[in-house]
């Protein structure tokens, strides 16, 4: 027979300021937002959560949206399907794409878009898009506050650069003039692992010039695939891209997909190339 | 852990454990047995309720957020007009339903065509993209919920 363990102590601060100071007294909590990461693989009646449990949303500063002629700024507790109410023509297409993405209707009403970001064990959707889109996040703790830019959040082994007490509370994504935004998702999240790959793409394009390209890989665990060599060599190149070109670019992406660190099957390999060339084919169209 | 919260438009106080599933508690604490368990992770959508106005799958929420929470099952919708409309609108286009997942379903359809009293073919298939049974064919499935917006519409 399955003993059922001990009931966590859970607790729900309203502001701010009473947040940071439970968490700062007790910092190996389990912060908790919509749950749907922590709760995925757990199958029996009682959830198997740790002794103390701190849900955030009740924190109204954690749930506001605000919006400048330069950046969006929202805050972390709030959730994918509200961030989506935003609307298309006021977020970044290719974040809009990601975030349709993310889970199912139900999951999404939910899933809160910092819990994409903070999950220590993976990088979820958004993460390597926002990286791209060059969003800063707010970690605060009590006593102070610092913004630092999304891809410094986790080290190049995904470890959380959080400190014991410091929570992400708002992340502000950059208006910029990406004409070109291609977001492409392969599998589920009921299929983690080897048939997943997610591919972000931006392009500034003016008179027929690439003037900025990003490239970036996620569903690959703990780490995303950005290579600077790649966008490097496609900037300032003419659109369309000639042939010689584009298999250039495919070919550094399969040398450097073989020199990184990160297990990458074969199927992800195929479809990373198909994802770039797709994306190069589209700059065309512009 | 005693928790105040509203389940079908009534007040209520409950005496759960805050890391108990929503699902459970309203199949064994009040006997709500539309939503049903199937794969405890969010996907299947069978157990889907209406969570302080949204639909959420009710196997993922845990007791202890639904304080002061506002939930609404299918056994409280079944009895509004809303849900006649959609009722009707799935038998006029020959949807067969289904025991097990129509009750979410229509809270489903319900969501969308608050929001969307007129969508077309790909918002239906992308607002019951969290359904996974694979009970009924889509086509009599996407005129349903046409048929069951231009009813509503009407009505109101």
């Amino acid at each position: 027979m399955i003993e059922k363990s001990k009931s966590p102590h859970t607790y729900s601060p309203e502001n701010l300021g009473d947040l940071l100071s439970l968490y700062k007294s007790m910092p190996d909590a389990l912060v908790y937002g919509g749950g749907t990461y922590i709760l995925k693989n757990q199958k029996r009646e009682f959830l198997s959560l740790p002794e103390n449990v701190i849900y955030l949303k009740r924190v109204e500063e954690l749930n506001r949206i605000s919006r400048t002629e330069r950046f969006l700024e929202i805050g972390s507790s709030i959730s994918i399907n509200r961030v989506l109410s935003i609307g298309k023509h006021i977020l970044p297409a290719a974040l809009y794409n990601c975030l349709l993405g993310v889970g199912t209707p139900g999951i999404r009403n939910l899933a809160t878009l910092g819990g994409n970001i903070c999950v220590r064990d993976r990088r979820m959707d958004t993460f390597p898009l926002l990286h791209l889109l060059d969003a800063r996040v707010e970690l605060r703790k009590a006593g102070g506050s610092r913004w630092i830019q999304i891809n410094r959040l986790f080290d190049s082994e995904g470890k959380a650069s959080l400190q014991p007490g410091e929570i992400l509370t708002r992340i502000r994504i950059p208006f910029d003039e990406w004409n070109v935004q291609v977001y492409h998702k392969l599998g589920s999240r009921a299929r983690e692992g080897e048939t997943t790959l997610s591919f972000c793409g931006l392009a500034k394009t003016q008179k027929g010039v690439i003037n900025d390209i990003r490239i970036a890989y996620g569903c690959l665990g703990k780490q995303i695939l950005r290579n600077r060599e790649i966008e490097a060599e496609l900037s300032g190149l003419k659109v369309p891209i000639n042939i010689k070109d584009t298999a250039s670019a495919m070919e550094l992406l399969k040398e450097n997909m073989d020199k990184i660190g990160i297990a990458i099957s074969n199927f992800q390999k195929k479809r990373a190339v198909s994802f770039l060339r797709l994306f190069l084919l589209r700059l065309a169209e512009v | 852990m005693n928790i105040r919260f509203t389940l079908n438009g009534q007040d209520v106080l409950i005496d759960v454990e805050p890391e108990r599933r929503v699902l459970n508690i309203l199949r064994e604490d009040f006997g709500y047995f539309h939503a049903r368990g199937t794969c405890y992770t969010g996907e299947c959508g069978a157990c889907t309720i209406f969570f302080n106005g949204e639909i959420a799958p009710s196997c993922l929420i845990p007791a202890f957020t639904l304080r002061e929470s506002k939930v609404i099952t299918f056994e409280w919708f079944s009895e509004t007009e809303d849900c006649q409309d959609i009722i009707k609108g799935l038998a006029d286009a020959g949807y067969e339903s289904c025991k097990y997942c129509t009750p979410a379903r229509i809270l489903v359809i319900h969501a969308l065509l608050e929001n969307n009293p007129r969508p077309d073919e790909d918002e239906i298939l992308r607002a019951l993209s969290g359904m996974r049974c694979y009970c009924s064919d889509y086509t009599s499935l996407i005129e349903g919920v046409k048929n069951a917006g231009l009813i509503r519409n009407r009505r109101r």
